[in-house]
Formats: C-alpha cells, sequence, structure tokens
C-alpha cells in the first residue's frame, strides 16, 4: 500500500462519522459502555484493524480514526486493549488460523480482550510439554473484570519472554476497581493457572517485539483518544468564552483569554499531526522509527493535554468545577495517558536512548 | 503502513540533494554548517547557481518561469538546501515581492521584474513599518502625492532589513487620509537608487548590521511602479502574507542547528565533561528534538493539505508561533550547553577580523541575541494569536 501519511483514505469520513452516530452527545451522559460495544461491533467497526478478507481497512491509521471518536464522545470501552493491540496482534502472528475464532469473537462482541500493561508484579511461566503454568499477579489491567482474554508478558525461570493470551479460567479477579477517568480495572492473580501453546504469541526475544509493539499500539491509540477529548474541551471552551458574558461583553472580547485560547488549539493542531505520524508508522517495519513516533506522540501529546484540560478548566471559571458540566469528564479521562504511561519524563529518558547512542562515536571519549 | 513521502518525492529529494551537493562550494557550505551568516555575495553566488539549473524561482508555478514545484516539492526543496548547507534565498524578491506582482502587476511590471527578481539581479527589501506604525501597520503615514506621472514619497520606514544591500524596495505609503485607514494604503516598488532616500543603520545589540531606518524626501516615483489600483496596497499585503504562510524557512533552520548542537555536544573540545553525560541535558535535547519533528511535520501536514485545495487550522499563524519560538531555543540550548567557551565574541585590541575564525563558538551567543527578532518580526506572536482568535472566536 503507498498510502501516504497526512493524506486522510476516502473511507476515513464515513468512518468517523458512522462511529460518532453510534455514540451520545459528547456533552450528554456516556452510554452504558456494553451497549456501546454491540453497536461498535454490528457495524463492523471493530474490525477496522484487521485484514481485508476480515472485514477491515488493515490500516492502524482508521484504528487511530475510531479511538479519536471514542475521545470526542467520552466514551468508555475496551476499544484499545481489545481492538487496537489484541485483535491486530492475532492478526499479525505468523499462524493467524489458530487464532482466527478468537478474532471472530473479538470483532463479533461476543468476547473482549485486554492488555496488562503494567510488568511491575512477577508473573513466572513454567513450561511442561505443551501446557504452560502461570503464578502471579498484574494490577490495574483496563477491563481486566470484564474481559475474555488478557495478554500478558511472563518470564521463565531462565529469564526469557513470553506472550500470551491468557482465558479468564486461568486467571482470577483480586480487586475491581473504577478508575478516575471512568474506566474499570481490576487486579489479577494467576495460581497455577495452565494454558495451551497454542496460547502463547511469542518467545524470548520475539515476545520482547512483540510486547514493544503491543505497548506502542496501546500508546499511540491512547494518544488518538486523548486527541479527540482534548478537541472536545476546546470546542467546549470556545463556545464557552462566546456565550458568557462579564463586565459588560463576552469572554471572547478579551484579549488574554483569546490569547490563552488560541494556545489550547495550536496544542491541539500539534498533537493531531504527531498522532497521525505515530498511527502511520505502527507498522513499519522499523521497529525504531515506530518508538520514535510513538514516543513523540506520547510528549507531545501529554504536554498539550495537561495545558488544555487545566485551561479549559480556568478558563471556564467556577462552573468548569461543577460535576454537571462535562468538562470534568473530559479533564479526568486525559489523565489515564500520563498516569498509565508516564508523564513528559518518559519520552524524554527513552527516546534520547537511541538517538544519543547513535550520535556518539564510540572511540571519542576514553 | 503509511510513508511520509511517495516515491516519486523521494527520488526529487535525491535529483535535490545531488544538484546541491555537486553545486554548492565548499567553504560557503562549512561556514554555515558552523553557523556563520551568510553575506550578500554568498546569497548571490547561491542564487545564480540556483538560477542557472532553473530554479531562481523555485517557489514560482511554470507561467512565470519557475519549476512548478508542488507544496511538497517546495518543502523538500528547502529542507534539503537547509540541511546541506546552503544559504537561505533573500526572501523579499522571490517569496514576497514575486507573488505580489504576479497576481496584482502589470504585464509590463511582471516581464521586467520577474526574470531580474529570479537571478538576483535585483536585490529587494522591504519597507512596511514605521516608526509610529509597528504592530498598528495600518496607521502607517508615509506620504505618496501624485504629480502627474509620479508619486511623490515623503516619510520614514524602519527595521528594513538589508536596506543597506538591496537595488529595490517595495513599500506600503498612504495615497489618501480619507475613508478606512486600510483603503488609503498603495503598494509600491522604489529604486533605492533614486535620489532623495538615504539608508541609516540601525545596529542591533548583538553587534551587527542587518537593519536599517530608511528616509524618504521627495522622492520622485514613477506611477508605472504601483502594483495594483491605488489603495489597493492592503489587499496586495495580505495576499502576500497568505501566499507566504508556509515558507518560513524556520524549521529548516531549527533542523540544521539542532544537528549543529549534537555535533557541538558530542565534541572533547568542551571540557571537562561531556554535556551528554548529564541526563537533564540530554532530557532538554530530547524535548527539543521532540517538539522540532512535532512543528516540521505539522508544516507537512498542512502542506499535504495545501495540495489537496484544503484548508486545515489556522497554518500562518501557527507555524509562526511555533517556529518562532523554536529557533530562539535551539540557540539557546546551544549557548547554555557551551558555558564559558559562549563568552568570548571578539578579540581584545581591537582587531576587526572575526572571532568566528579562530573558534566556531564564537558566534553562538551573538546568534542567539540575533533571534530575539523571530518572535517580534512577521508579525508579533501576539499579533499571530489575534488573528488566530479572531478567526476561532469571531
Amino acid at each position: 500500500m503507498s498510502d501516504l501519511i497526512f493524506v486522510p483514505r476516502e473511507e476515513y469520513g464515513l468512518l468517523a462519522e458512522t462511529v460518532s452516530r453510534l455514540l451520545s452527545e459528547p456533552s450528554s451522559p456516556p452510554k452504558d459502555w456494553k451497549a456501546v460495544w454491540a453497536d461498535l461491533a454490528q457495524s463492523g467497526t471493530l474490525a477496522v484493524g484487521l485484514p481485508e478478507d476480515e472485514g477491515g481497512l488493515d490500516d492502524a491509521r482508521a484504528v487511530s480514526i475510531v479511538a479519536e471518536r471514542l475521545g470526542r464522545h467520552g466514551t468508555v470501552s475496551p476499544f484499545v486493549g481489545s481492538s487496537a493491540v489484541v485483535a491486530r496482534l492475532l492478526a499479525k502472528s505468523p499462524v493467524p488460523t489458530s487464532t482466527v475464532d478468537l478474532r471472530v469473537g473479538l470483532v463479533d462482541g461476543s468476547a473482549i480482550a485486554t492488555v496488562a500493561l503494567l510488568s511491575d508484579r512477577p508473573l513466572n511461566v513454567v513450561q511442561a510439554g505443551d501446557k504452560f503454568t502461570l503464578n502471579g499477579a498484574r494490577r490495574l489491567v483496563p477491563f481486566g473484570a470484564e474481559a475474555d482474554h488478557v495478554l500478558i508478558e511472563g518470564v521463565s525461570s531462565d529469564g526469557s519472554r513470553a506472550l500470551m493470551l491468557v482465558p479468564k479460567s486461568s486467571y482470577r479477579v483480586e480487586r475491581a476497581v473504577i478508575g478516575i477517568d471512568g474506566c474499570p480495572y481490576a487486579d489479577i492473580v494467576f495460581s497455577n493457572g495452565v494454558i495451551d501453546g497454542e496460547r502463547v504469541l511469542g518467545a524470548g526475544i520475539e515476545a520482547e517485539r512483540r510486547w514493544a509493539w503491543c505497548r506502542d499500539a496501546y500508546l499511540a491509540t491512547l494518544c488518538a483518544d486523548a486527541v479527540g477529548a482534548m478537541a472536545t474541551l476546546v470546542r467546549m471552551t470556545g463556545d464557552y468564552l462566546k456565550v458568557r458574558r462579564q463586565f459588560g461583553a463576552p469572554l471572547s472580547s478579551y484579549q488574554v483569554l483569546q490569547h490563552r485560547f488560541v494556545d489550547m488549539d495550536m496544542a491541539l493542531t500539534e498533537s493531531r499531526t504527531v498522532v497521525e505520524w505515530a498511527a502511520g508508522l505502527l507498522d513499519a517495519d522499523d521497529d525504531r522509527e515506530r518508538r520514535q513516533a510513538a514516543a513523540t506522540a506520547h510528549f507531545i501529546v501529554t504536554r498539550a493535554a495537561t495545558k488544555i484540560s487545566q485551561d479549559s478548566v480556568q478558563l471556564h471559571g467556577g462552573i468548569g468545577m461543577a460535576q454537571e458540566t462535562a468538562v470534568g469528564r473530559y479533564f479526568k479521562r486525559l489523565l489515564a495517558l500520563p498516569l498509565m504511561f508516564g508523564d513528559e519524563d518518559v519520552p524524554l529518558t527513552l527516546y534520547g536512548a537511541s538517538t544519543a547512542a547513535a550520535m556518539t562515536p564510540p572511540s571519542m571519549h576514553a | 503502513m503509511a510513508t511520509l513521502f511517495s516515491p516519486e518525492e523521494d527520488a526529487f529529494r535525491a535529483e535535490v540533494r545531488s544538484f546541491i551537493s555537486e553545486k554548492l562550494p565548499a567553504g560557503l557550505r562549512d561556514r554555515m554548517l558552523a553557523g556563520g551568516r551568510p553575506t550578500r555575495d554568498d546569497k548571490v553566488v547561491w542564487t545564480r547557481i540556483l538560477h542557472a539549473r532553473g530554479w531562481g524561482g523555485y517557489s514560482w508555478p511554470k507561467e512565470f518561469g519557475g519549476p512548478g514545484f508542488t507544496p511538497v516539492q517546495r518543502y523538500i526543496f528547502e529542507d534539503e538546501a537547509w540541511q546541506a548547507g546552503a544559504p537561505e534565498v533573500v526572501p523579499f524578491g522571490m517569496k514576497m515581492v514575486a507573488p505580489v506582482i504576479m497576481k496584482f502587476g502589470t504585464a509590463a511590471q511582471k516581464a521586467y521584474f520577474l526574470p531580474r527578481i529570479a537571478s538576483l539581479e535585483h536585490y529587494w527589501c522591504q519597507g512596511y513599518s514605521e516608526p509610529g506604525s509597528g504592530s498598528d501597520l495600518a496607521s502607517l503615514k508615509t506620504r505618496a502625492v501624485r504629480d502627474g506621472d509620479h508619486y511623490v514619497v515623503n516619510g520614514q520606514k524602519i527595521w528594513t532589513t538589508e536596506a543597506h544591500d538591496a537595488d529595490w524596495i517595495f513599500c506600503l505609503v498612504r495615497t489618501s487620509t480619507e475613508g478606512r485607514k486600510q483603503d488609503g494604503i498603495s503598494f509600491l516598488l522604489i529604486d533605492m537608487k533614486t535620489p532623495g532616500i538615504t539608508v541609516r543603520p540601525i545596529i542591533t545589540f548583538d553587534g551587527y548590521h542587518e537593519i536599517n531606518e530608511t528616509w524618504f524626501e521627495n522622492v520622485r516615483v514613477p506611477v508605472k511602479n504601483l502594483v495594483g489600483e491605488e489603495g489597493q496596497g492592503w489587499t496586495c499585503a495580505k495576499y502576500l502574507l497568505e501566499k507566504e504562510r508556509l515558507n518560513f524557512g524556520g524549521m529548516g533552520f531549527c533542523k540544521r542547528e539542532l544537528t549543529r548542537l549534537k555535533r557541538l555536544a558530542t565534541e572533547g573540545a568542551l571540557g571537562r565533561r561531556r554535556p551528554l553525560d548529564n541526563p537533564l541535558f540530554r532530557a532538554r535535547l530530547n524535548a527539543l528534538e521532540m517538539r522540532i519533528r512535532a512543528a516540521d511535520l505539522t508544516n507537512l501536514r498542512f502542506l499535504r493539505a495545501e495540495q489537496r485545495g484544503e484548508a486545515v487550522g489556522l497554518p500562518a499563524p501557527y507555524l509562526k508561533v511555533l517556529s518562532s519560538h523554536l529557533q530562539q531555543d535551539v540557540l539557546e540550548l546551544q549557548m547554555r550547553m557551551l558555558g564559558p567557551d559562549a563568552l568570548p565574541v571578539s578579540l581584545a585590541g581591537g582587531g576587526n577580523e572575526p572571532l568566528d575564525a579562530i573558534s566556531e563558538y564564537a558566534n553562538v551567543a551573538p546568534t542567539y541575541c540575533n533571534y530575539r527578532k523571530t518572535t517580534i518580526y512577521a508579525g508579533s506572536n501576539e499579533i499571530q494569536r489575534n488573528i488566530a482568535a479572531k478567526s476561532l472566536l469571531g
């Protein structure tokens, strides 16, 4: 495919409209996620990232467009983990035939998959023949209690990694919580959970490579979701500045507020650029290029999200603090990215690792 | 997956790259890549080389003698030129007055001026700002009074970049004080050799002579040098701004200076401690690089939209604000990284030879000083935000 980044495919406009029509107005409370999920499945939206013979556009940029709409409407759903990461990972796996039933379930809405992003607890894998036994835990898994499958990266006793899609029969939910972003999370525990070899999606170096792709896919899609949420905040704030009057004139007539608002819109504009770039490179052969684009999106979007959400509340004044105003809901939604993936410090540290190494002549400084 | 450029665009880039590497004089290239400022001669030399290849007016359509590049080809061309160490072309002719002449000029004006701009036979400067009219440009007072076949011009322009190097100046002048102030403005082309023009240098605090004040005392300008109708000057000026919205060299400069920053950061000559060993410096470098990447790609995204004939966002104000800050920030980080090595800028004892010749570091602090201009010129960043707010909030 000779697609150009920043040149939208014809299908994108219709796709965005279709998704928006299924969702409630950005200022209204969101529908129950299960109803939304059924509608998304029914409309074929959950398949957009998959190959064309499975009803998709085989295109990470289309996935990004759906995520942007979900963010824009403030919709809570397992789309990022289930459709943008796991379904696409299965389609990319070298033996896709063994996972075709799984993919069908993820696309028709009968099953949900998620990703255990935080790897800060031990999760040991022991292989015996074609069976693998899991012991350990993962915490704060998005939709961890609702999902039918969770993608994990575990460690064997020799230190090598294993990437596995574990069915819910092989772990138990220890604690289910609701996050400040409105999303459900769960801590899950594996005690002698046994899974079949066909659930192993990568081992050793291959597992690490695919896991890195999964994290970048999750990150880039969450950034697209954040762009949608930011777009709603910018629109709401602009509308409010035009109607709210103080000192006998609309707030939009005051230069100090105009300039703050322009800076919000400018931050959104830059965020859109890096999100389109990161989505365009998500399936690139070059891992380093993909990593740099994802890190740049992480950095630019996190900065913009902090600025736009804080300034949206400030420019609304007191009413921006009220729970009845939708502003606060988007403010909280935008916390998901920095809290789950780390704030600007993470890309500030990681981005350069490759750059700095590449630019340092090894023999120059003994 | 998708790519940023098409195979045809990649081939075009390769063609531009090989042309520049073959034709750009090595001495000039090395000076530019070491942060040197191009002289008038440098610009003439480079523009003549481009002209010989048919790229003297490289941003122009074919009907006016340009190569008819697409917006993205123009971006690629400039990107390659900056990174290869070519001096920036004089913008006042090719990118500023030429599009106005193409749109509003007479057949005679097009035939006379455009070829001379492309070859840089005419070196142009811009007469917009006045002592009392900076951000409030439409309040300008330089008068042009009709006297037979001439206008008689009296007044003062200020901040005229390179007026001391220029053969021609395009001016906004007041031809009427009736009605709306914008409607009394006309766009006039003036030969700098006309009697009554005085150029006085303004030395900026970096110590360089780049800008001037330009006085007009009973300067007689033929009426045939009026562009468009009398009173249409503001329309011409706005068209120029719109036309040039995506032509900032700013991002090319940022990328070139970022490369230099990284080179300087790896050099051992900086003292005992390597900047790259300092995690805080590396974080600053990473932040800068990611911001430059985001702004540069935003420029490309706007150009793709322009190529499709779509309007996306607010290209002009946003690119101006983003690129002006990034230019300042990359120079600031260069200077802070060098620390004490950025202090020496000239030799004691009144020697006139530039310290650049002795130390590459000597141009860093002065250029940092000089580039405070970027957030002020071409419509200050505050004016850019006013323009954007008007479009967003009505």
